[in-house]
């Protein structure tokens, strides 16, 4: 399971990457890192826009067996999530990603999406296209 | 730590689109935002904008009590005091003024919150000045006027579910306005939409025909449009025999525009212009989706706006199903923006002088605050004593630092605002005023209902703009229908009154109550007769042939060449294009929040892979825009979307405003709009000279 962008509906406008950060962050968190990640892409049209992503929680991802703290589990919900209290990053992870996801934020912690741990995505009910869904 | 939280209903207020949203609460705090969901008959809409609201909310930088200046101005010495010491003074300002220098020598100005700004008004009304203006002196006041000038009413809207094609001019509605889905929707259906903007954006990615032309020559590209329909006999006859004014006028004046000589002036191919004229004429029915500024920031906007508007009737789309009507039910006060105050006194007095009398004839309850920075240093046509603002913005202004001046040379500069921005800082007095969650308020919802919202968040010692407004009525010992006001309820009560609701049954509805009065929506109102001196759609404006003479009041809706002001074409090869929209600014308030401000190094300058490679620049070098006003520099951005010969800029960013690069004197003559969109420049190398 992960969130699913139809590319052809989405118009760039990061609504997802800035409702992760409400609400996985505290407005003081000026800081913080979103786990929806953005890159700017030109498209088959022509169009320079952002496109946004996050972790695929891949069978057999190669972040969890790679950190050294056992900090990246798979949860009940099949997310690959983190213990974040166990992290010390040192971004054993971000290497051994292949799709460039895991960022490590200023205090020495890995960010990446957790999957809302089994809520509904803040970023699927954010899109204003619905262009994003929880899917495989 | 989870029995406390509760989910509450209320409106965003982050801009002006008003959305409803669900805000989960902790102990008075906001935890989160989402799209208010499952309220019987609200319609809830969340942006990203949106999404950082309770970064907002809860900003270090809010202002939480009323402050007097002690240092000197701008020096950001204040202290704070009570409300009634607040209001005392105000008073006492406004009374002394007055009684040693007329009512004119105050002026009332509101920024871009619109909900308050009967009350604000009605106050300038009673006081006796005419010195009433907004921010839409660079907002929406241009297409009202041209609109007018056309039809005699306010711009009505497309009929984006009915219509078969859709002509979006000069409006990106995936970036502001929350309407892409509808947008798109047009071509999910089967219908035609047709994107004339100058840039690539994702609604003109899924256009069926893109036409791209130059900023600030849509006048010649709507002429040609025309003409082609005209020629080939493509127009709505049967509607244009009844009810058009001067079409023969027109229709000789258009045919100055062959599709090849707008090519040549618009940039955009001769084949588009004709393929699009085509398609509006015998496609339809057709629907024009404009906005309030994409046109408006050039110097012949109001004329360019008329000759796009002109294409609704050509095509007989003007207030008919599938074309432009509505907008409904008006008659309700529910939204200030829409509600007209009534006519300002003593407008021979103001301070423009008449300088746009166009303007005044046919926008009669607000004037231009163009020249407001001259008039204070001036002190002519006499000297303005007391600026009274509610969210003053100087850098909407076109070389806002001489605006930003002039306020800290005014004797005394009032800003009420919710955070001590750099317009507020130079204040002599500034108030607090809470946000749109902090408040409670009656709405007008859709499917005729209205709604009563309570505040979802304590206030604090702030309070809402029309508390402000009522407590300086209070003072001036006001008591006019509005003015005699002395609770918020009173205004509500006033407000709900044209519904047949009172607000006290309202507040014992939670899910709010269907309007007793309303008056339908109006179709055809052509049959019964335009508010234009002839009656009918003006091809040729008669209020614009009063004013023959004056430079750019044609009563055909002419076009002229803005290339011809630039100074030097040699020098400013180039058009500065300022104020193209981004989904996560909104003017100069959301650079203060770090989550959405954050997103992307700003201010950028977008220009084109093409003039990139010219300069020998790329993506993140810095470049100097120099125009003929002032220079500046800025980080570059590469992007396929600008075309080459553009150089584009978002505005009001308080490290490098863009807006400083305009000379103010670069207007549009009928509306006074500043041409931000069109104007020239040359990039240069850092360093280079």
């Amino acid at each position: 399971m992960r969130i699913l962008c139809d590319e052809s509906r989405c118009i760039g406008c990061l609504a997802c990457v800035v409702s992760c950060l409400d609400r996985h962050c505290d407005a003081s968190q000026t800081q913080a890192l979103s786990p929806r990640r953005y890159r700017k892409t030109v498209r088959p049209s022509g169009l320079m826009q952002y496109e946004t992503y996050s972790c695929r929680h891949c069978a057999g991802a190669p972040c969890i067996g790679v950190c050294p703290m056992d900090a990246l589990f798979r949860d009940r919900h099949g997310f690959v999530a983190l213990k974040r209290d166990k992290c010390v990053g040192c971004g054993a992870c971000v290497r051994a990603c292949p799709f460039q996801i895991p960022q490590i934020d200023k205090d020495w912690k890995m960010v990446k999406c957790g999957g809302c741990g089994g809520e509904a995505p803040a970023c699927v009910s954010a899109c204003p296209m619905g262009a994003l869904r929880m899917g495989d | 730590m989870e029995t406390s939280t509760k989910t509450a209903l209320t409106v965003c207020g982050l801009c002006g689109g008003g959305c409803f949203v669900d805000v989960r609460l902790d102990g008075g705090k906001v935890q989160s935002v989402s799209k208010a969901q499952g309220h019987p008959g609200i319609q809830g809409g969340l942006c990203v904008r949106g999404a950082a609201l309770k970064t907002y909310l809860d900003h270090p930088q809010r202002l939480r009590q009323p402050l007097r200046r002690v240092g000197g101005k701008g020096s950001g010495d204040f202290e704070p005091i009570s409300w009634e010491e607040a209001f005392a003074l105000l008073g006492e300002r406004l009374r002394r003024v007055k009684t040693e220098s007329g009512a004119e020598a105050t002026v009332f100005y509101s920024g871009h919150p619109k909900w308050y700004r009967y009350a604000m008004a009605e106050l300038a009304r009673e006081y006796g000045t005419p010195n009433y203006c907004t921010e839409s002196s660079t907002c929406h006041s241009s297409p009202w006027i041209a609109y007018r000038l056309c039809y005699g009413c306010a711009v009505k809207p497309p009929d984006l579910k009915n219509c078969r094609t859709l002509l979006c001019w000069a409006s990106n509605p995936a970036y502001s306005q929350r309407n892409a889905p509808a947008v798109f929707a047009v071509r999910e259906r089967g219908g035609n939409l047709i994107v004339v903007d100058p840039r690539k954006t994702p609604v003109s990615e899924r256009a069926t025909l893109h036409l791209a032309p130059r900023p600030g020559t849509d006048g010649a590209l709507a002429l040609a449009m025309a003409n082609v329909i005209l020629s080939e006999g493509l127009e709505d006859k049967a509607f244009l025999d009844a009810y058009a004014h001067g079409l023969e006028e027109y229709r000789a004046y258009a045919a100055r525009f062959t599709p090849e000589t707008a090519a040549g002036i618009c940039g955009v191919p001769a084949g588009d212009i004709v393929r699009a004229a085509r398609m509006i004429a015998l496609e339809g029915p057709m629907a024009l989706y404009t906005s309030s500024c994409g046109m408006a920031h050039s110097p012949g906007s109001v004329q360019s706006e008329r000759a796009v508007f002109l294409l609704e009737a050509l095509t007989g789309n003007f207030d008919r199903p599938g074309g432009n009507h509505g907008p409904e039910g008006k008659t309700v006060r529910l939204n200030g923006f829409q509600h007209a105050a009534k006519p300002r006194v003593r407008v021979e007095r103001e301070f423009t002088q008449n300088r746009y009398p166009v303007w005044n004839e046919l926008i009669d309850n607000e004037g231009q605050a163009m020249g407001l920075d001259e008039a204070i240093f001036r002190g002519e046509p006499y000297p303005i004593r007391n600026v009274i603002a509610f969210g003053m913005n100087h850098r909407m202004f076109p070389d806002p630092e001489r605006m930003r001046r002039a306020l800290a040379a005014c004797e005394f500069y009032v800003d009420v605002d919710m955070f001590m921005t750099d317009s507020a800082k130079w204040a002599d007095l500034v108030l607090p005023c809470q946000m749109a969650p902090e408040r409670e308020e009656v709405h007008l919802l859709g499917g005729k209902r209205v709604f009563y919202r309570p505040k979802a968040l304590p206030s604090g010692d702030c309070l809402n703009d029309v508390e402000i407004l009522l407590g300086i009525c209070r003072e001036l010992d006001l008591h006019g229908p509005v003015t005699g006001m002395r609770r918020f309820e009173e205004y509500m009560d006033w407000m709900l009154s044209p519904t047949g609701v009172s607000l006290e049954e309202l507040k014992k509805a939670p899910e709010g109550l269907p309007l007793r009065r309303w008056r339908e929506a109006e179709l055809h109102s052509y049959r019964r007769g335009l508010d234009t001196p002839t009656g009918k759609v003006e091809f040729v404006s008669e209020v614009m042939r009063r004013y023959a003479g004056r430079e750019g009041y044609d009563a055909l809706p002419v076009y002229r060449e803005y290339w011809e002001k630039n100074p030097d074409p040699a020098a400013y090869p180039m058009v500065l294009c300022i104020g193209p929209r981004k989904p996560w600014l909104f003017h100069s308030r959301t650079y203060r929040l770090p989550w959405l401000a954050g997103l992307e190094a700003h201010p950028l300058l977008s220009i084109s892979p093409a003039d990139a490679q010219a300069l020998g620049t790329e993506e993140g070098e810095r470049l100097t825009v120099v125009t003929p006003y002032g220079r500046m520099g800025f980080a570059v951005e590469v992007t396929p979307n600008v075309q080459p010969g553009m150089a584009v800029l978002f505005h009001d960013d308080e490290q490098s405003d863009a807006n400083e690069l305009v000379d103010p004197a670069y207007q549009d003559p009928i509306s006074g709009f500043p041409g931000f969109r069109s104007y020239f420049c040359r990039l240069e190398k850092e360093g280079e000279a």
